[in-house]
């Protein structure tokens, strides 16, 4: 029952999602990289910020996601959940890694480095190396329900790290900047603050669709394989 | 493959036809902002050429070279074994320091070797913006591209397994 409604959800709302996403991207983009001025002090290398920021976000959305899905997923115990979680979880890892890369060549010509044990950067890393760990879980179980319960369970536990992701910046010294967008108020400029939210919004529903194409996709894969080992049982029962 | 399941696969490679297409605009938009605003010659192609008119110039300012003052400031920028004597007047910049890699506008005097600025601001490093672009846009599309197109194949192979009877039966 969950898994028609959430799939009939799914196809209808994919499209306009995705299609708002291409849009708010594409003009984020040229935004960011026509129309936006160059920072006082880092001059035009700031414009790594547009996909940098937008795609650490995603990553950290994505967790949130992965963990929502696996806190329901242990309560319902209904398939379709632990699909969203998984799938939360692939698009989780493309998004963390690239955040990184971005972050590592944009550290180089104003930090100086390529990468640097700063608790931001470190707890990124963590963030990474758990979804790879969940991804890797789930290979390692035969047993469907038992995969998706220590992944849920896995999932659950690396959630700690999300605050000491967002938090790094505030409770240590870091060479990384603090929040520009936060509680306390806007510190970026307004010619670049435009594209940066485009490019936030444009990357969240993009983030949205992937985990909605994502979660089909996987549903798709377990019911072929379902239908061949129903269709494989069936031959062998006729030996 | 039946006629709609083609036809459903041919609006995806379509779809994504359009999408490189407006990448390829912004890009191109991007670079044509480079080549106006931000593109300019090493202190060697500088020397060779010898422009006439207002151009941009890059190179790292010469430790012990410079003397800075509130409205006019003077030091040497040099690129590989290359190195131009340059004045800058205008507005004291915080980004003007000892071997800071720097880019500045004004115009070259050959006779006295030297470049008068009136503009000058921090190396744009534009290599590493589009390191940067393309490391995120390009596996993003492949990814998305290479989802939505396994998802179409798996629908496919699900209707052809409903039609499948063992042999035999």
């Amino acid at each position: 029952m969950i898994t028609q409604r959430f799939l009939g959800k799914c196809r209808k709302l994919e499209g306009p999602i995705g299609a708002l996403a291409g849009v708010l991207i594409f003009v984020g983009l040229y935004l960011g990289l026509v129309v936006s001025p160059a920072d006082y002090y880092q001059g035009e290398v700031v414009r790594i910020m547009y996909v940098h920021v937008p795609f650490a976000k995603c990553a950290m959305l994505a967790y949130i996601t992965v963990f929502i899905g696996s806190c329901l997923y242990l309560w319902k115990k209904d398939p379709i959940i632990d699909n969203f979680s998984h799938a939360a979880a692939g698009v989780g890892v493309f998004f963390t890694a690239i955040a990184l890369i971005t972050g590592s060549i944009w550290a180089k010509p104003t930090w100086n480095t390529w990468w640097t044990w700063d608790p931001r950067l470190v707890s990124f890393m963590i963030l990474l190396l758990i979804l790879i760990g969940y991804l890797m879980l789930r290979t390692f179980v035969d047993d469907k329900r038992k995969e998706a319960t220590y992944a849920a369970v896995l999932a659950i536990i690396g959630f700690v790290d999300l605050p000491i992701v967002y938090f790094s910046v505030e409770w240590w010294r870091t060479l990384h900047q603090p929040l520009s967008v936060s509680m306390r108020g806007v510190s970026i400029a307004p010619g670049m603050l435009k594209p940066l939210l485009f490019m936030a919004i444009g990357t969240s529903l993009l983030l949205v669709y992937m985990v909605m194409i994502r979660t089909q996709m996987l549903y798709l894969q377990y019911l072929l394989e379902a239908k061949r080992g129903g269709l494989l049982s069936n031959a062998e029962g006729m030996k | 493959m039946k006629l709609g399941e083609r036809e459903s696969l041919r609006i995806i490679y379509f779809r994504w036809a359009i999408v490189l297409i407006i990448l390829g605009a912004i890009g191109v938009l991007g670079y044509l902002r480079y080549e106006k605003e931000v593109a300019a010659f090493s202190t060697e192609a500088l020397l060779r050429e010898r422009p006439n008119q207002v151009v941009r110039v890059r190179g790292t300012v010469v430790p012990g070279t410079l003397i800075k003052g509130e409205l006019e400031s003077v030091f040497n920028l040099e690129e590989g074994q290359t190195e131009i004597a340059v004045r800058y007047i205008g507005k004291e910049d915080d980004n003007l320091r000892e071997l800071k890699q720097m880019v500045l506008q004004g115009i070259f005097d050959p006779n006295k070797m030297a470049f008068s600025a009136d503009k000058i601001s921090p190396n744009p490093h534009y290599g590493f913006i589009l390191a940067a672009y393309l490391v995120s846009i390009v596996p993003l599309v492949f990814f998305l591209f290479g989802m939505e197109r396994k998802m179409m194949m798996l629908s496919i192979l699900i209707k052809e397994e409903k039609g499948y009877q063992p042999e035999g039966s």
